[in-house]
């Protein structure tokens, strides 16, 4: 069994701008990938919906080793991070064809795996 | 070093407050209930913190309550003294300004109480500890604020109506729905506490708590489901969607519509609920099997099962799947996810 980050890089305007409708159409369609995964025999270990990117806090270190709490990032490009899911699974290629589903609109859906740590 | 005496001191003071129950005292009291919803805080750390100083519950049995391990309620609880550092809150004298916190406080109890009545998680259809001491604080806040508030009135109704069905929401460790509970097992005398609460408050101006609590006595007034009221209840969530426009509302107010229109009009109605997790689909199931498509009910039932992270609910759904096969023709279970680790 392997891990993997399902991630959904998309257009952030799309969605602040989508109708009720529209939403519940998402929706329904994240849930369509949560049934399939399931009777495909893949588990969703844990997933979530990213609030907008511009209420992100940046920590880091200034030169002089002082902490210092930013708003941000204001990334240059237009899609961003929207939510992610971990599956775990034993078969990549079918993933990928269920994630198919999510993928819609021009954004793409990135599958990666997690680094296996062999702990067990 | 100030955090220990900032604990000490707040500890100290919850103690004084409650030792008895004269009239500074409740004043004392209600001082310390609006500390408590102190806005720098999170809903979730102002109930627990509130739960221990106000009602004095102890840690290991908040931390039980939300489902948290003790040390980790206890550094909660340590963090939220820690902010309140400092903050001296004095009833304001101000009506409105006393009414913007009281508003923030019953808020609160609501959350503690929707935690222990629909925990996300777990294996527990209800955790009926929570939304008991839920009940209780709401009390407390009642009794101790000097002019009476419509929407505490309404709240305490709106808890003791939903809290009265306790018992017969869990039948075997299985959810038991609203149209398929024992009515004989609700609690009468909640029951008619909370609607004697509600009737002088008919006739105010639509506010949220009070409209859902008039949602709630509808069908405590009902003999039955198929002889509830449910055109007034559409009529109510109508009302209140112009109050408290939630996909939540949305969904309920689908599901009034399905019953006083038929399960068609109740799916058109869900169009518009943007609503991720599992009761979405599990209610446009129950709708799609109603509605005598039950091809469509067992993808949606798949999909709710999937998405479902409480054990009894899971449960049921599962339940609801099989009855989706039996409609269908088939075997039950012919083509569940049983190669699926869907299990804990």
């Amino acid at each position: 069994m392997t891990t993997y980050a399902v991630l959904l890089p998309a257009d952030e305007s799309t969605w602040e701008s989508a109708t009720a409708e529209q939403r519940a159409a998402m929706y329904e369609i994240h849930g369509r990938f949560a049934a399939m995964l399931a009777e495909r025999g893949h588990k969703i270990l844990g997933g979530a919906e990213l609030t907008h990117s511009r209420t992100t806090k940046q920590v880091r270190r200034d030169a002089s080793g002082g902490v210092v709490v930013s708003d941000g990032p204001f990334a240059e490009t237009v899609e961003q991070l929207t939510g992610f899911y971990l599956v775990e699974s034993d078969d990549l290629d079918d993933l990928l064809e269920v994630s198919a589903l999510l993928a819609n609109g021009g954004a793409p859906v990135e599958v990666r795996a997690t680094v296996d740590q062999g702990g067990e | 070093m100030p955090l220990l005496e900032v604990e000490a001191s707040l500890t100290q003071e919850a103690a004084h407050v409650m030792a008895d129950g004269g009239e500074l005292v409740a004043d004392e009291r209600l001082r310390l209930v609006l500390l408590c919803a102190h806005p720098s805080l999170s809903p979730e750390a102002a109930a627990a913190l509130t739960l221990r100083l106000v009602l004095g519950v102890a840690t290991e049995d908040i931390a039980r309550l939300f489902l948290q391990s003790t040390p980790t309620m206890a550094a909660r609880l340590t963090r939220a003294r820690k902010r309140l550092a400092g903050a001296r809150f004095e009833v304001p004298a101000d009506t409105a300004a006393l009414a913007a916190r009281v508003s923030a406080v019953a808020d609160i109890a609501y959350l503690a109480f929707t935690a222990g009545y629909a925990p996300g998680s777990g294996p527990d259809v209800v955790r009926t500890q929570l939304a008991g001491e839920a009940v209780r604080l709401v009390r407390v806040l009642r009794s101790l604020l000097p002019h009476s508030d419509a929407e505490v009135d309404a709240l305490l109704a709106l808890l003791l109506l939903q809290h009265s069905r306790r018992d017969a929401r869990v039948r075997d460790g299985a959810l038991v729905l609203l149209a398929d509970q024992d009515r004989t097992r609700w609690h009468h005398d909640e029951i008619a506490e909370g609607l004697a609460l509600l009737e002088p408050l008919v006739h105010e101006p639509p506010a949220p708590y009070l409209v859902q609590a008039l949602i709630a006595a509808e069908h405590a007034i009902a003999p039955s489901s198929a002889a509830t009221a449910w055109d007034r209840i559409v009529a109510r969530y109508d009302e209140l969607l112009t109050l408290l426009d939630t996909p939540v509302v949305r969904l309920n107010r689908a599901v009034a519509v399905a019953e006083a229109s038929g399960p068609e009009a109740g799916l058109d109605a869900l169009g518009s609920v943007a609503l991720s997790g599992h009761r979405l689909p599990a209610t446009r199931a129950e709708l799609l099997l109603r509605a005598g498509r039950p091809d469509e009910a067992r993808i949606a039932f798949t999909t709710a099962i999937a998405l479902c992270g409480n054990g009894a609910e899971r449960a049921h759904l599962e339940g609801r799947l099989a009855e989706a096969d039996v409609h269908r023709g088939m075997q039950p279970n012919a083509h569940s996810p049983s190669g699926a680790p869907q299990g804990k």
